[in-house]
């Protein structure tokens, strides 16, 4: 692999959705001139115009491929940013891309999921090798297993499956994707990629559980009603305990919930004893918490917690799982972190794109904070929250 | 302090030992928990569904989260081998009877799941492409058929342990459970679909007062609905109603449902006895009779309201209706029609002398006089009495009448008498009275008295 083919990234500061977008793009080509084979990979905060900025990186990747969405955050190897841009550009070397995006998936988010997959992997030529699916969806997709299932049933078992669900600034209101020339805000892109070598997928979160657990005695579909027969906001605060004073609690209405929750997640326990995180969307002025993903009734549930050290052990993890599957050194990675994160990260969320670069030995990584991640590699589950997903290639 | 500080090493290892114990216990407990509540929801997610090839979908997707698979493929027996009714994990779905697994020790009734790495298991090439590790084979049986098998295979090296085996037994009998419940659904739904069609034929067929119109769309709707290839309806010996192409054996149905049949209908290609189609085949068939019954009734009914009983022509009500049409038609046209009013002449004495049975035989005479006399020619009707009327609508209204009259002058004979009537005969013209029916009768009926008087003088 040479230097011609290593991942490139970019970022900005500027303000200018078309200043920004041109200097990220050009700073991730690094004087390389881009083919219609590449891939580049934009990933802007919510503050600027998304028409705007996806089509000044259209128009400064050339002929590349264009897919992208925006973010919690956007980091790259040496960049870290709360408002701005970046871009990392994926020579596509030994490797095929196939591009598909549909829209208004609140429709059928499973046929939707399964359509793109369908055309991307058509796009892409078939299977071939060593195949990978990456997957960005809207971030209030609502049920985004739902993605994950209709994926799954074009990819099989054999096929894993990565990505994140594009994000903002916990304003919640709403997220934009760009894939083949189109920006959508409730959209889904399918980015199916044909290698002939394996690549590495890396998942780790470093949270653990406090409190007890609890069941989901009520639930419909990313809607969690009741939790040990007790409303569920209501017991989900018990949980919590201490850490929550009344007047912290009393405020929490005024803000979107989302963000009071952030730091404390939902993990939903596996028969091995895992927890998988599930990331708290809003709640209903009838009491029930609302999720980013499907919580099926009668599973068991509890409140997690997380420190710095602990997730950042977790991110280097990822990184190093995934470089570790890799024939040969990687030429860089794509990584989809969760903004809920950046609660128990606090100062140190800066250290967390430093630690995945870490366990990948150095090389060249970048990419966002999400509001959900895809990871599928074993098993038939692949939503997750509050991980760090990464693609080594 | 050296001692000291030992203790408080041995302190720290065992506070971490314990925190380590403490953990261990968290997580085996969540465990259990999660374990426990495994099977609830699955239950939960296959109650909410009731289709039979949602049942599957759902089932194979679900066992294959819940057990932390990667695939699973749910096999129904078919005539000689096995279909994989549903599959999760496998990408492309595969059709038509694949080749099942198989190994020393098969699951049976008795012990309906087995599991294992892949090395005890004899792995048929289209599965061995997914790189299996681990496997297991349940069985479920739906009441006394063949059983159906469950496969579920992990591509990691995480062996199905025991409390997984014990659960995939549970999950198989559910699944056989809500496989059985789906059957039921699907068959009540055909049943509702049955009724709401044998509704709407019955409202259809209800609704022919004609029993042509109602052979033809029995036919119709046993071709439309059933479905049979073709259908015949015959009533007295003809088909009067028939739809579709013969195709199939044939099958005879009798019209009418206790026992007073009213005709057969024959169908070829009919279902199979014992089907729900078959039942609604026979249903159909007896609607329809019923239906028939009413139509022929319904015209037995109007034929009597329209005839006059004693001579069997056409009474005034009929004839007034049939005037009405054709003056209409007429004053379209600017055509012309004739009424001819005819009275018989010495109809009060025949009554008077030899009794009113021997008038009514008279009368009825006198209409197969009229009618033999007017021929196709016009409509003969008994307005009542011994009074007769004639609607031409073409044709020599003076040379019909002179017919009329030539036939009535002869003798009749009847119950042994011989009578002389003679009949004596108006016209009345549409263009004279102005299209108006009630006054093209009163000028008939002028005429005829004035012809009266004539013929009284000539005697």
């Amino acid at each position: 692999m040479g230097e011609r083919d290593v991942l490139g990234h970019g970022s900005s500061r500027n303000d200018d959705a078309y200043a920004a977008a041109e200097e990220c793009v050009r700073q991730a080509f690094g004087g390389r001139e881009p083919t219609a084979d590449d891939l580049v990979l934009v990933f802007p905060t919510i503050h600027y115009d998304p028409h705007l900025f996806f089509a000044a990186a259209q128009r400064a990747a050339g002929n590349a491929q264009v897919v992208g969405c925006t973010a919690y955050r956007s980091f790259t190897s040496d960049a870290n940013l709360v408002r701005g841009a970046v871009a990392l550009y994926v020579p596509a070397a030994d490797l095929r891309f196939g591009v598909a995006i549909r829209d208004g998936i609140h429709r059928d988010v499973f046929g939707a999921a399964k359509d793109a997959t369908s055309a991307a992997r058509e796009r892409a030529g078939g299977d071939a090798g060593h195949s990978v699916l990456m997957v960005i969806s809207d971030g209030f997709a609502g049920d985004q297993r739902a993605v994950v299932r209709g994926c799954y049933t074009v990819t099989g078992a054999t096929v894993p499956m990565i990505g994140g669900a594009a994000a903002e600034d916990i304003s919640m209101i709403a997220t934009y994707q760009y894939a083949n020339g189109q920006v959508t805000t409730n959209g889904m892109i399918a980015v199916w990629i044909n290698s002939p070598r394996p690549l590495g997928i890396g998942v780790a979160h470093g949270w653990h559980p406090i409190g007890s657990p609890m069941i989901v005695t009520r639930a419909e579909k990313n809607v969690i009603h009741e939790l040990d027969g007790r409303p569920a906001v209501e017991a989900y605060f018990a949980q919590r305990g201490t850490d929550l004073p009344s007047r912290v609690r009393d405020g929490l209405w005024e803000e979107p919930f989302a963000r009071a929750a952030l730091g404390h997640p939902l993990g939903l326990a596996d028969t091995v004893g895992r927890f998988d995180g599930r990331h708290i969307l809003d709640r209903t002025p009838d009491g029930a918490l609302v999720m980013f993903g499907h919580v099926s009734e009668h599973s068991v549930v509890q409140v997690m917690a997380g420190n710095h050290q602990d997730l950042l052990e977790a991110s280097r993890r990822s990184g190093a799982d995934a470089a570790g599957q890799l024939d040969g050194p990687p030429r860089g990675a794509i990584v989809f972190s969760c903004a809920g994160r950046a609660g128990p990260l606090g100062k140190e969320i800066e250290a967390e794109a430093v630690s995945v670069g870490e366990g990948m030995g150095g090389a060249p990584i970048g990419g966002f904070f999400t509001y959900g991640e895809f990871a599928r590699v074993t098993g038939s589950t692949g939503f997750h929250n509050a991980t760090v997903v990464t693609l080594a290639l | 302090m050296q001692v000291l500080s030992s203790t408080e090493a041995g302190v720290g290892d065992e506070v971490q030992r314990l925190r380590a114990e403490l953990i261990e216990e968290r997580v085996a407990s969540v465990r259990a928990l999660a374990r426990a509540t495994r099977l609830s929801q699955l239950i939960t997610a296959l109650g909410q569904v009731v289709d039979l090839t949602e049942v599957f979908d759902r089932a194979v997707c679900e066992v294959t989260e819940l057990f932390g698979a990667d695939i699973a493929v749910l096999f129904t027996p078919t005539a000689d081998g096995f279909r994989p009714a549903a599959s999760w994990g496998l990408g492309t779905a595969l059709s038509g009877d694949l080749p099942l697994l198989d190994c020393t020790r098969r699951p049976t009734r008795e012990s309906p799941v087995v599991a294992g790495p892949v090395a005890d298991f004899d792995v048929p090439e289209w599965l061995r492409a997914y790189g299996p590790v681990h496997i297991t084979w349940g069985l479920f049986s739906v009441r006394d058929e063949p059983p159906g098998y469950l496969v579920l295979v992990r591509r990691a090296d995480t062996p199905f342990e025991n409390a997984d085996v014990h659960e995939l037994a549970a999950v198989a009998s559910r699944i056989a459970l809500a496989v059985d419940n789906g059957r039921l659904y699907r068959r009540t739904q055909e049943q509702l679909q049955r009724s709401r069609q044998l509704h709407e034929v019955t409202a259809d067929l209800a609704r022919s007062v004609d029993v042509g119109a109602a052979a033809q769309r029995l036919a119709e709707a046993l071709v439309e609905h059933v479905p049979v290839a073709s259908a015949g309806v015959h009533l007295g010996g003809g088909v009067a109603g028939s739809a579709g192409e013969a195709g199939g054996d044939e099958l005879t149905l009798s019209l009418g449902g206790d026992g007073s049949s009213i005709g057969t209908v024959v169908v070829t290609g009919a279902p199979a006895q014992g089907s729900l189609a078959h039942d609604f085949l026979e249903h159909v068939a007896e609607v329809g009779g019923l239906a028939l019954e009413r139509a022929q009734l319904f015209e037995h009914i109007r034929r009597q309201a329209e005839t006059d009983a004693l001579t069997g022509l056409p009474n005034r009500a009929l004839f007034m209706g049939r005037l009405a049409a054709a003056m209409e038609r007429c004053r379209a046209e600017e055509s012309d029609l004739a009424v001819l009013f005819m009275d018989l002449d010495g109809f009060k004495a025949v009554n008077d002398t030899h009794g009113h049975e021997a008038g009514d035989l008279l009368l009825i005479e006198v209409a197969r006089r009229l009618t033999g006399a007017v021929g196709e020619a016009g409509t003969c009707a008994r307005l009542g009495g011994d009074e007769f009327v004639v609607l031409l609508e073409r044709g020599d209204a003076v040379a019909v009448a002179d017919g009329i009259r030539r036939v009535m002058d002869e003798p009749f004979v009847v119950g042994g008498l011989r009578l002389r009537a003679g009949g004596s005969v108006g016209i009345g013209t549409a263009a004279t009275s102005g299209y108006d029916a009630e006054a093209l009768l009163r000028d008939a009926d002028t005429a005829m008295y004035a012809a009266k008087q004539a013929r009284r003088q000539e005697v």
